[in-house]
């Protein structure tokens, strides 16, 4: 069976709102947003993403196996980066603030 | 003049495309692993010394690394045009579009490295190298710039395979061996390229934004 494409008119449609996105998370970054800085940037970086994805790479259009292959990538890392993040940020004191000399003690 | 046939192997060029594709998108998911592995080790220190981070994404060259986003993301926008020009048989305007990318791609190159002589001029070198931390003691700053050459060196180590591979395809096209029957090898090309992109669009916030 023959691929579909995506059409030209997308694909420019696409360009512009990647640009469009561009210039909002620039703005953005202008706005004091504190601690939700980083998520809102992110984000935006995987509105972004999702659209080169679907419609520059016409992963829309592809098979499943491909699908498959890109997503579960994409999503293992994710659960990687998750746990790893929350593993650092729940322990107290952090490791990496811990002096050597106590860190190397033997426990009592 | 012979007809254009797929590899023995093959019953169609829909399905050696595929495979083709098939084969790109595996190679993209082991990249994808990379990167989201040192995307982790950043987060990680970024957890760990959130106010050195900050300070040190002040500190960055914000606007040169904004536009160089504005670039590649045009610059992909031009290549997912030439993939389509050439499927309809516009060989000229597939190649003008080609050739566009790559100069937009050694734009990306030529103002990242200026970025590079900018962080040199001020003492900022990687593993905390440079009069600039001797003046500057935040735990974290090192880590930060560390990352910040390593993983944007490694982008651009990327962005330089791309424009290979983009060059190497705009001379199959000009010479006419890169025909539209065979479109789908520019579009894994194309499809590379934009995952230089989507890396890009990661790295961006992380270092300059947020």
């Amino acid at each position: 069976m023959k691929r579909a494409h995506v059409p030209i008119k997308v694909v420019l449609r696409t360009g512009a709102a990647l640009l469009a996105l561009w210039v909002a998370s620039f703005a953005l970054s202008y706005v004091p947003l504190g601690g939700a800085a980083i998520p809102v940037a992110l984000a935006i970086a995987l509105l972004k993403a999702v659209l080169v994805a679907l419609f520059f790479m016409e992963l829309l259009h592809e098979s499943l196996s491909i699908k498959l292959t890109i997503v579960s990538a994409g999503v293992l890392t994710m659960t990687l980066i998750a746990f790893m993040v929350a593993d650092i940020m729940t322990r107290a004191p952090p490791p990496l603030l811990v002096a050597p000399a106590a860190r190397d003690a033997p426990p009592e | 003049m012979t007809e254009l046939m797929p590899a023995d192997h093959f019953e169609s060029f829909e399905q050696q495309s595929h495979a083709a594709r098939l084969g790109m998108w595996v190679f993209l998911a082991s990249e994808i692993l990379l990167f989201g592995a040192v995307i982790a080790l950043f987060v990680g220190y970024q957890v760990h010394f959130p106010d050195a981070f900050r300070e040190a994404v002040h500190h960055n060259t914000k606007v040169l690394g904004s536009i160089n986003t504005g670039v590649l993301l045009t610059s992909s926008t031009a290549v997912a045009c030439s993939v389509h020009a050439l499927r309809i048989g516009r060989i000229r305007l597939a190649a003008l579009l080609v050739s566009a990318t790559m100069v937009l791609g050694l734009l990306f190159l030529a103002i990242k490295f200026h970025e590079y002589g900018r962080h040199f001029d001020e003492g900022i070198y990687p593993g905390g190298v440079g009069n600039f931390f001797a003046e500057h003691h935040a735990r974290g700053l090192t880590e930060f710039w560390t990352l910040y050459f390593g993983m944007t060196g490694l982008h651009a180590l990327h962005v330089t395979v791309g424009l290979t591979v983009l060059g190497t395809l705009l001379i199959g096209i000009v010479r006419g061996t890169l025909t539209p029957a065979l479109s789908y090898r520019l579009e894994i090309g194309a499809i590379y390229w934009h995952l230089v992109d989507v890396i890009w669009i990661f790295l961006w916030p992380l270092f300059y934004l947020a």
